[in-house]
């Protein structure tokens, strides 16, 4: 890895990730701010006003009566896809296919590092970024729910919940880093790097709908990762994220591989 | 040392670079002509690890272009055709990372790299957005140059400067070369080429149509005079030297001389009476102007090679420099050469 440039990165993209970050803490500490440990009932009549398959799909479908369960299904069940899906997209752009585009990927490889050396930096600084982002919804949520609700979040498993949600997010990052890897311009590398995410977000969505398209959830990779089951323990985070994990590993390794053999435009 | 072997390059069947080979030797400038699209930049990109020779072996210093482009990169300078820098940086927090990313941190020696800003005028506050493209050029240039680089890799460097920095940048090559660098200049002035280069190879078309010394290539080089003369000069003694020359009035010449022999036109001139003596230089340029016309193909090569022998009886050689001869009918065989072919032009 390459430190010169991996502090570059961050230079450039501090900013970005502040804004997500910014946004997604203020949903989460919205979402623990209307938290009623008394009433959770207002909730759920809300959510009989709308049609129950539309509740369905946003995955609002059953709000468990504990704090972190309802985190889970408010926060972790949709938004959580949402975000992080935009976040990745941008990132694995501005790290790649924007500066080969631009031509200026030339000056970092005319210096004394290898194309290996240079793209596992970038695709390190995409990670550790999406690490720092769940981090701070973590402190966030924790920090919410201490100062709101002493006591009545199972920090253990909202730990958990943050882990699967991050690993879920770099295997979403590591797909629009390989399409950023392969193609030598911005268009393509943002078409199919938007493609694959919003293509498990709809099929993930359709899933819910009904039983009949139930099977739709099978090809989407949004699917493996529930957040009210990780609360209920119906669904084990090591199971999970050891799949995320290999996911990301060969998605890297595919990314590296491509952008070492590539012919770069001029 | 720069070499290549054998190396292609497709893009298509008819784009891309085939078959080159040529060398550069330490201490020397070797000048990469040819028009628009020939290859030049690819060639040069090759060498620099961006793109991967798909067959042949392209090294720097033994080292092969593609697979040890980093070791390469810690001895050679690039200063590229299109300059792309990272636009939202400053130029000082430019060059330090340049400087970081080559495994230099902290106040290291910066005395070369504070020469070439000054050298080049390079105005180092603000950012680099903010920057005319002339300016951004010189940057690129001195970080190619602030690590004292073996080789240099030159891409057309002295595009967009004005002719103040173009001078100052070939004084630099000169400087370079006198150290020992081995230096590749792709460009399209020959002005460069001649004076700063002791090769010269010219691609068209993906090929390397010729690869030549440019001292050989001086004393072959055929220079033109136009002599007003205020009597009828002595034509016996001009022909019995072996210059050629063409009458325009009763006054008016115009005499040819090959470039290793104008010592001794001056002297059969000395016993004339000359009233105006004006050089029509025969520039580099005018030599390579075949090679930058698209329409000549090899076919019509071969048919003016073929008038270039009949007519090399009428035009007196016999005091051409005997060793010289044996070299140019064998490279008549292949291409034509191109003193004859401007001498065809001029007879006609």
């Amino acid at each position: 890895m390459s430190i010169p440039l991996f502090l570059k990165n961050i230079k450039n993209n501090t900013l970005l990730l502040l804004v997500f970050a910014a946004l997604m803490s203020i949903y989460l500490a919205v979402i623990i701010y209307i938290y009623d440990p008394n009433g959770i009932g207002a909730m759920v009549d809300m959510m009989s006003i709308l049609p129950t398959k539309l509740v369905n799909a946003l995955g609002f479908g059953t709000i468990d009566s504990g704090l972190t369960g309802f985190i889970a299904s408010l926060f972790y069940g949709f938004l959580i896809y949402l975000f992080p899906m935009v976040y990745c997209i941008i990132l694995a752009n501005r790290l790649v296919a924007k500066w080969v585009y631009e031509g200026s990927f030339t000056s970092l490889l005319c210096t004394p590092n290898s194309r290996i050396k240079i793209i596992v930096t970038q695709g390190i600084y995409l990670l550790a970024s999406i690490g720092v982002l769940f981090t701070i919804l973590f402190l966030v949520g924790y920090g919410m729910s201490e100062h709101f609700f002493p006591g009545m979040l199972d920090v253990k498993v909202f730990l958990k919940l943050n882990l699967g949600a991050c690993l879920m997010t770099m295997t979403i990052g590591m797909f629009c880093f390989f399409f950023s890897c392969l193609f030598n311009s911005t268009k393509p590398a943002l078409f199919f790097g938007a493609l694959i995410p919003v293509g498990f977000f709809i099929l993930n969505t359709l899933s819910k709908l009904s039983e009949r398209t139930a099977f739709l959830g099978k090809f989407s990779l949004y699917n493996a990762f529930d957040g009210l089951a990780i609360v209920t323990g119906q669904s084990s985070i090591s199971l999970i994220s050891g799949g995320f994990a290999v996911f990301i590993g060969l998605l890297f390794a595919a990314a590296v591989g491509v952008f070492s053999l590539k012919r770069l435009p001029v | 040392m720069i070499e290549l072997k054998d190396v292609t390059l497709k893009y298509s069947s008819t784009k891309g670079i085939f078959n080159l080979n040529f060398s550069v030797e330490k201490g020397q400038v070797f000048g990469y002509v040819g028009p628009n699209d020939a290859g030049k930049t690819t060639t040069i990109r090759m060498l620099m690890g961006l793109i991967r020779a798909g067959r042949g072996s392209a090294t720097i210093d033994g080292l092969n272009c593609f697979s040890r482009a980093s070791a390469i990169q810690k001895n050679t300078g690039y200063v590229p055709e299109d300059v792309a820098l990272f636009e939202n940086m400053r130029v000082k927090e430019y060059l330090n990372f340049v400087t970081q990313m080559r495994g230099i941190f902290g106040q290291k020696n910066t005395r070369l790299r504070d020469m070439l800003i000054e050298r080049f005028e390079v105005e180092t506050r603000g950012k680099i957005e903010n920057m005319s493209s002339g300016m951004k050029k010189r940057l690129t240039i001195v970080t190619a140059l602030m690590h004292d680089p073996q080789t240099l890799v030159l891409d057309e460097p002295t595009s967009g400067l004005d002719p103040l920095m173009q001078s100052r940048f070939l004084d630099l090559i000169l400087e370079e070369k006198r150290r020992g660098k081995t230096v590749l200049l792709s460009t399209h002035k020959f002005e460069e080429v001649e004076r700063t280069c002791d090769r010269v190879g010219v691609l068209r078309e993906g090929r390397l149509v010729e690869n030549m010394d440019i001292v050989s290539l001086r004393a072959e080089e055929t220079k033109a005079y136009l002599v007003k003369f205020a009597a009828p000069p002595n034509l016996e003694q001009i022909k019995k030297y072996g210059f050629g020359y063409q009458q325009f009035s009763q006054s008016d010449y115009e005499i040819f001389s090959p470039g290793d022999r104008i010592d001794v036109l001056m002297k059969v001139l000395s016993h004339e009476k000359v009233l105006v003596f004006n050089s029509k230089n025969q520039s580099l340029e005018e030599i390579f102007q075949q090679h930058y016309k698209k329409e000549i193909k090899q076919t019509e090569f071969k048919n003016e090679e073929n008038n270039t022998q009949e007519n090399e009886g009428k035009i007196k050689r016999s005091e051409r420099k005997p060793k010289l001869m044996p070299k140019k009918t064998e490279k008549n065989r292949t291409l034509p050469d191109p003193e004859e072919t401007v001498r065809e032009v001029k007879k006609a």
